[in-house]
């Protein structure tokens, strides 16, 4: 096993809505969908965030897709137009969403995606 | 064979939020073969911003900042292509929106029907009602003047109905976002009010391009994972709805970006909480078997959206005035920048506690150390960055006490504080805070009424 963060494996996008961040964990490929959605509970984002969010984390989980998708309660100070933060939108979350630790079989993953060439 | 039967419908995304790149658009409209070009323009606060301007400006006509701008570049080249063009620009006054249009089209040599849609303005209604707030459960009515904006997420009808009518533009309101698109696809299409799995498709098909780039390469590079080149021509998405239910997102070959699977998986998600219950003013979309293939470069299918009735309220987003906020950046460099800019916040902590503040709200973030995620568990600990930066914000219902905080920090933490600060000129603002809260109404209290303009 190696541990890896999830950046390496795996995107994520940030949307707020009032004072709530929903943060997307999305593989690049579905065949780590299934150690992401074993490793990264709602219970360990709740702890990754501390500080950042003072409510409840909800997960939803996306089988057909390969996603999960966490719902953060009360983790946008307030929400965009009351915020002390620089971000009050959360986008930068998933930034840091992607810095969880998962471990993964074998050496890990060194996923380079060129996902485009004009 | 029904007359929809074969037919194929191309709609652009026209921008992502009030001051969206235009370019785009006009490339979009020019190269995307598209027959609508769907226009978002309003964020969650637009409308709460757009009627502060007009309370402190009689003369500002209370539509999109940015329309008349945006007209001037766009019509001559949907007139020419017959695209017709739906917008929220109306924003708090879609009758003097679609009068400026309709004026501008007659200078141009063109009478074109415009239509406006009002009826999301529920202010009076929430003055008059007991409904509370999902934040807090506050009495809206108590709020009385401060109540500056309030408008429901309208249903796509009033879109729908006006391009029955033979509307080639219509300037709307507020209407859920992706009700600009899903108008045109039940105009289109003829779906029927209870056809969840069609309406689901189709308010999925509008979530998607409703912010623009964010579908074709933009809010995406995170190289060397996620790369995105020539970042400055980002093509606007185009979706292709086929009679058969078959659905593809691509963009113009000849702009940058890129429309992937990973692209569209990333904005499917975007500001959903519970994916099997996606709610909107006509159709609560379930996700949870939503999928996308890449049929060729920049061609993605989305498969799989499911649909159930919708909810029987409407949201209602409010502004509320709730005093004022100031923001102000200095910024320390070189060895010892950390040490420099702790003393700094330290000291500014001690400063606004002896001058006696009160704010509402206060935070001093060290911007390189703990100015974005705090001190969270995954944020590196004891980094000794060059450059730091001390930010302070503040809310606070007495101005004067904000404007005396922004001058302590920008220029009397120059003379009075650690050594070698940099204080960049306009590096402090305040503004007035106009917040958010949202609530929901009974359907029949919105009545959506659709104008054309005299031609």
């Amino acid at each position: 096993m190696t541990k890896i963060i999830l950046r390496e494996i795996a995107h994520s996008r940030a949307g707020d809505k009032s004072d709530t961040s929903n943060i997307s964990v999305i593989p690049y490929e579905y065949k780590h969908y299934g150690l992401i959605k074993e490793q990264v509970t709602a219970q360990r984002v709740k702890e990754h965030f501390e500080g950042i969010c003072f409510g409840k984390v909800t997960r939803y989980e996306l089988d057909v897709m390969g996603a999960l998708n966490f719902v953060l309660e009360e983790a946008l100070d307030g929400g965009n137009t009351r915020s002390l933060r620089v971000d009050g939108y959360g986008k930068s979350l998933s930034a840091y969403m992607l810095t969880l630790e998962v471990d993964i079989p074998g050496r890990g993953s060194n996923r380079i995606a060129v996902v485009t060439a004009l | 064979m029904s007359k929809t039967s074969g037919k194929v419908v191309r709609l652009g995304g026209g921008g992502g939020f009030a001051g969206d790149r235009v370019d785009a658009a006009v490339e979009l409209v020019e190269r995307g073969n598209i027959q609508y070009l769907c226009w978002d323009s309003l964020s969650e606060n637009e409308l709460s911003l757009v009627t502060m301007r007009k309370l402190s400006d009689p003369s500002f006509p209370g539509y999109d900042t940015m329309l008349e701008r945006r007209m001037k570049e766009i019509l001559p080249p949907a007139i020419s292509r017959k695209i017709k063009i739906i917008s929220n620009m109306g924003s708090t006054n879609p009758i003097a929106a679609a009068e400026y249009v309709s004026e501008k089209l007659k200078e141009l040599g063109h009478e074109l029907k415009v239509a406006a849609i009002v009826g999301d303005n529920v202010r009076d209604y929430l003055l008059k009602t007991d409904f509370v707030t999902v934040e807090g459960g506050k009495l809206i009515r108590e709020f009385g003047e401060c109540l500056v904006a309030a408008h429901a997420y309208a249903p796509s009808t009033g879109i729908e109905h006006a391009l029955c009518e033979g509307a080639d533009i219509v300037l709307t309101g507020r209407v859920g976002d992706s009700a600009l698109f899903l108008g045109a696809l039940r105009h289109e299409f003829k779906w029927s009010d209870t056809d969840w799995d069609k309406l689901a498709t189709g308010t999925m098909i509008g979530h998607q391009l409703e912010c623009a780039a964010q579908l074709s390469g933009g809010y995406f590079a995170d190289p060397p994972y996620k790369v995105v080149e020539h970042g400055h021509k980002l093509g606007f998405p185009i979706a292709e709805v086929h009679a058969n239910g078959e659905v593809y997102f691509t963009k113009t070959q000849e702009s940058a970006g890129l429309v992937s699977v990973d692209t569209c998986k990333e904005q499917a998600l975007y500001e959903v909480h519970d994916p099997a219950n996606y709610q909107h003013a006509e159709v609560t979309a379930d996700l949870t078997a939503i999928d996308f293939r890449q049929v060729s470069k920049d061609r993605v299918q989305m498969f799989g959206v499911r649909g159930k009735p919708a909810p029987s309220t409407l949201k209602v987003a409010l502004g509320v005035r709730e005093g004022f906020f100031s923001t102000t950046t200095i910024w320390f460099g070189g060895p010892g920048a950390r040490a420099r800019a702790e003393w700094a916040r330290e000291t500014l902590y001690a400063r606004f506690d002896r001058l006696g503040f009160k704010p509402d709200a206060l935070g001093i973030f060290l911007m390189g150390i703990d100015g974005m995620y705090g001190n969270a568990p995954g944020v590196p600990k004891n980094t000794d960055p060059w450059e730091v930066g001390v930010r302070v914000a503040a809310r606070s219902h007495n101005k004067e006490e904000l404007e005396t905080m922004m001058l302590e920090t920008a220029g009397r933490m120059t003379t009075n504080g650690p050594a070698a600060p940099s204080c960049e000129h306009g590096s402090w603002s305040l503004r007035e805070v106009v917040a958010y809260y949202h609530t929901f109404i009974p359907r029949d209290a919105v009545q959506l009424k659709v104008t054309f303009m005299e031609n």
